[in-house]
């Protein structure tokens, strides 16, 4: 907020308090059109035409829905504990919010600075580290709620979330060694200069794992078994109703643009565009950031869409292959991975990339062979 | 099977159960928006029973009771009295839809036939027609006396010759429904 700090002059903590509020009333109209959209974007996969009914073509629906939540009794169970019911809901959807602190959403251009609350120098790491907080509230709505359904739908969250935190981070861990600092702000400058240059490229790998993680860190399908509908009626939420019941499913969707801008930051360049930037926009303050905000919403867009379409592909997986695929697959992965990149780092960015990419190849060829071969044997028997 | 080759197979599938789906957000939805859009029904749908009229508006019911001995659950009342020619008059036909489960047993057994009509069951005096829309706020509501039925199968009945078994033929109607409940109530 540089260029905005010198124009209002502001003492630093009330900018901050400005930017949360703004944060805070901007992520309300977004996750209701991210529901929107799912509900859209679903019904196309399934040739149904989705939400029809409330304003034109159905626009208003996610509104309607938000009226009735509000409206309804917010119920809280006789043998709840009370306190723990009231926060959890709480303690689940500020972390969502405070993520956004660190998140630049554009650049002025030139001198004048990103977009963002607070430029840490440990970005990436308070990122990380506020996110995992959520997980807090899943097991207390479970515990709290004095039913057994989510109080296993807490325990597994809280089980789910151990295992996924960690190649989550390990994932970061090799862009860190080629950005060489853990700020938002310098990552998405290390990535300047066009699209051969964003870290997704470089960090295949990581990539991939990344997107893995970040779904099991939101819960969504397949990784939703915190609160899967058949086996735990809805999991750590079952008792909450009206208003609490619209925080959680809020804080969901506030998750998901947060998990998606987190990867835009990290992996496909921020607020960069793909190509190298004419001199005429990035000399215009107020043209350049609507330019590049513009890119970094188009991306967070791309990945949440991504992540609605894999919903809309992929069954739940059942809690022991959760447990295999974080600790026997990605875990290993990642670690290699960061191997990799430490020994390539040495050699340049230019090798990293490639020893990744090779390696990506000879893994899908031999992966190719094996399984054409096992094949073979079958129809032999 | 070693990690590598499970892994592979893994995004394989993966990648193909995306393409799949994607494949059909490009296809036409399958949804038919019921109130505003309706489907074309078969010609032999099987609706709610009615009588279609000859073309003076009379009923071409003999009075044989046939449909109301073979209806599974004895849904259909005839009554029927000696005119002064010594022939059967219908006093009045009851086919109450609370009770009708549409099997269409009536239709067969019934002894009118019409040779005009290219239909399965040409010219029958009682024919399943294609009025599937019978909410109503009570029992009674759903209890049809002669006039309905005759009303219901000049409305909604199979058209004689011109409506051959297998093309599809629109149902309308909720209008029409709406002039049926009126006689109802009257």
């Amino acid at each position: 907020m540089n260029l905005l700090q010198s124009l209002l002059n502001l003492p630093e903590p009330l900018m901050g308090a400005i930017g949360a509020l703004l944060i805070t009333l901007g992520m309300l109209p977004v996750a209701a059109m991210l529901v929107l959209w799912e509900r859209i974007f679903l019904g196309k996969l399934t040739q149904r035409p989705g939400p029809n009914r409330v304003g034109p073509r159905g626009l208003l629906q996610t509104i309607a829905d938000a009226l009735k939540l509000l409206t309804k009794e917010d119920f809280t169970p006789k043998d709840a504990d009370r306190i723990l019911f009231f926060l959890a809901p709480l303690i689940f959807i500020v972390p969502s919010f405070l993520v956004f602190a660190v998140v630049p959403f554009g650049h002025f251009g030139g001198t004048h600075g990103p977009v963002l609350i607070a430029d840490l120098r440990t970005g990436i790491f308070f990122m990380v580290a506020v996110f995992s907080l959520h997980t807090v509230g899943i097991l207390m709505a479970g515990w709290a709620s004095n039913n057994k359904y989510s109080l296993l739908g807490g325990i597994r969250g809280v089980a789910q979330a151990i295992s996924y935190e960690l190649p989550l981070i390990f994932s970061f861990l090799g862009i860190l060694i080629l950005s060489g600092s853990m700020s938002t702000v310098d990552i998405i400058k290390a990535q300047g200069g066009g699209l051969h240059n964003w870290f997704f490229l470089a960090q295949p790998v990581a990539f991939l794992v990344y997107l893995a993680c970040s779904v099991a860190e939101v819960n969504r399908v397949p990784f939703d078994i915190p609160e899967a509908e058949s086996e735990l009626v809805s999991g750590f939420n079952t008792e909450y109703s009206g208003m609490r019941f619209a925080m959680f499913f809020l804080a969901e969707y506030v998750s998901l643009f947060a998990t998606a801008a987190i990867a835009t930051i990290v992996f496909l360049g921020g607020w960069l565009a793909p190509f190298p930037e004419p001199a005429v926009i990035t000399g215009s303050t107020l043209g350049y950031f609507f330019w590049s905000a513009g890119w970094f919403l188009l991306k967070v867009f791309t990945l949440v869409t991504l992540a609605m379409w894999v919903r809309g592909t992929l069954p739940r997986l059942r809690a022991d292959q959760l447990m295999d695929f974080a600790w026997k697959f990605l875990v290993p992965v990642v670690l290699v991975n960061l191997f990799v990149t430490g020994l390539l780092a040495l050699w340049g960015r230019w090798a990293v990339a490639g020893g990744l990419w090779l390696a990506l190849l000879l893994w899908a060829l031999y992966g190719q062979s094996r399984a054409a071969k096992a094949e073979r044997r079958q129809v032999v028997y | 099977m070693d990690v590598l080759t499970r892994a592979f197979q893994g995004a394989k599938a993966i990648a193909e159960g995306l393409a799949t789906t994607f494949k059909h957000v490009t296809r036409s939805q399958v949804t038919i928006g019921y109130p505003e859009v309706r489907s074309e029904l078969p010609a032999a749908f099987r609706g709610m029973p009615g009588l279609p009229p000859d073309k003076s508006g009379n009923t071409t019911c003999i009075g044989c009771l046939a449909c109301a001995r073979v209806c599974p659950p004895q849904c259909i009342f005839i009554t029927t009295s000696k005119g002064e020619d010594r022939k059967l008059r219908i006093d009045d036909f009851i086919v109450d839809a609370n009770l009708c489960i549409m099997c269409g047993l009536c239709e067969e057994v019934c002894p009118v036939t019409s040779k005009e009509d290219k239909t399965d069951y040409p010219g029958r005096a009682i024919q399943l027609t294609h009025l599937y829309e019978m909410s109503a706020y009570c029992h009674e509501d759903l209890v049809f006396h002669l006039p309905q039925l005759i009303a219901i199968g000049q409305e909604f009945g199979r058209q004689k010759s011109k409506d051959l078994p297998g093309q599809p033929r629109t149902a309308c109607y909720s209008r029409l429904a709406v002039h049926v409940k009126e006689l109802t109530r009257g």
